[in-house]
Order: C-alpha cells, then structure tokens, then sequence
C-alpha cells in the first residue's frame, strides 16, 4: 500500500500532512508506504491512495484513482475518518 | 529549529490587512528587508495561490504560503503575521496567523516543519498565539509548544 501526499510545491504542506498521515495510521494501526511530492510529480506517480487539499487533488481525479481530500490537514481525526475505509 | 527561525524579528501583529495579498506582503517584510528572499519570491506564493486555491490554509485560522526555492530564496527563513481581524484566503478560509516558509532545498527546512506541526497540532495552542498582543508573548508560546514533550 503506497499513500501520496499531495500539494502544489512538495516541500511545504505535503511534508507537514506526511507527519499526519503517517501519525494517523499509527493510531489506526495500519502500515502503508508514505510519501509526498508535489501535483506536477504526482501525476506521473503510481500510488494507491492520493491524499491532500481538495483545491490540489481534485486535479489528479481521472475517475480511476483513490483520493482522499482533506479539509484541515492538522487534523489526525480527519485524515483517520477519511483514510479508514480505503485501507 | 522554528526557535531559531520565528523570532522578535520576523514576527509582526497588526489588527487588519485589505486583502490576502496584502497580509503575504506585509508577513513577508521583514524576511524582504534582510535580504533573505528577494520581491520576485513574494509574487511566486501570490502566484501559487491563486493558480492551486488556498490550499496553503492547512488548518482553520493558519495559512502558510510558500513558493519553490528557485523563485527567489537566499536564505532559509520563516516571518510571521499575527492579525487582530481575519483576512479571508477563500471562501470560508478566514486566516489570523500567515506563516511565510522561505526553503532554500527539499531537507534543511523539515526539522522546523516538524516543530510547527506541533504547534498547530493543537487548536487551543492556535488560538493562545492569536490572542498575543507583543511578539514576545508569541515567541514565548512557540518556544513552549514546539519543544513539548508528546
């Protein structure tokens, strides 16, 4: 399972909800490859989950891949609500 | 790191801004005036923000604009923008705190990224530095929240 981090530059926000994410599975007990990067990349990367702010993944939205779009990327309650079910 | 970086310095509070353009020129003055970033830097957030959305508002009240080293980065540095009255970033998207993020490559500056998480990781803790009325109160809530023990 490999989790995507997405945002517009790679190097700001992505890495900060990276932190998140990988704290949300934790709580969740579960374990996934994480990684951020920026849209550009992104759209040339194989994941299976693509998380990140709705304005940024719904860029990545080709109706075949799984994302997640988080609205308060601090929120671990939020990123575990939404996650969950894809895991 | 954030320490270091989120001093009396590069930490400003105004009571309002016109618009958030404005609130990125004025957080990012001080970081102007040192010569840290150059003006073409300011433009770049601008630029990223109205071309990806206001995304950079990772969490209710707190928005970190920031653009690619390459567009005008000399310096690893952050500034900070505390306001009285909220600037709307988006629809729905009221910001007290802009935090300006000046990295100069993808590594140097996640050590201070992760002492910023756990200062947002806390709505509470939010709200406390919004409620500052000098930059030292502010200095002194991020020096407590991002070396605390979890």
């Amino acid at each position: 399972m490999k989790i995507l981090v997405v945002c517009g530059n790679g190097l700001g926000s992505s890495f900060i909800m990276e932190l998140n994410v990988k704290k949300a599975l934790l709580e969740l007990g579960k374990e996934a490859e994480v990684t951020h990067t920026d849209l550009t990349s992104a759209t040339a990367e194989k994941a299976d989950i693509y998380i990140g702010a709705g304005d940024i993944v719904d860029q990545l939205d080709n109706g075949v891949r799984k994302i997640v779009r988080i609205v308060n990327m601090m929120s671990i309650q939020e990123i575990k609500l939404k996650l969950e079910p894809l895991l | 790191m954030l320490t270091e970086l989120l001093i009396i310095e590069t930490i400003q509070i105004v009571n309002e801004v016109a618009n958030w353009q404005d609130a990125i020129h004025i957080a990012a003055a001080p970081l102007l005036q040192q010569n840290k970033i150059e003006k073409r830097y300011i433009q770049a957030m601008i630029q990223s923000i109205e071309q990806h959305g206001p995304y950079v508002v990772l969490t209710p009240k707190v928005a970190i604009p920031h653009a690619r080293p390459s567009e005008g980065v000399n310096e690893l540095s952050m500034s900070l923008l505390n306001l009285q009255n909220p600037v709307q970033f988006g629809p729905d998207k009221p910001v007290f705190l802009i935090i300006i993020l000046a990295a100069t490559d993808h590594t140097t500056h996640l050590q201070a990224l992760v002492d910023l998480t756990q200062v947002l990781q806390e709505p509470s803790q939010i709200d406390e530095i919004i409620g500052c009325q000098h930059p030292d109160c502010i200095v002194e809530k991020i020096k407590q929240y991002a070396t605390k023990e979890r």
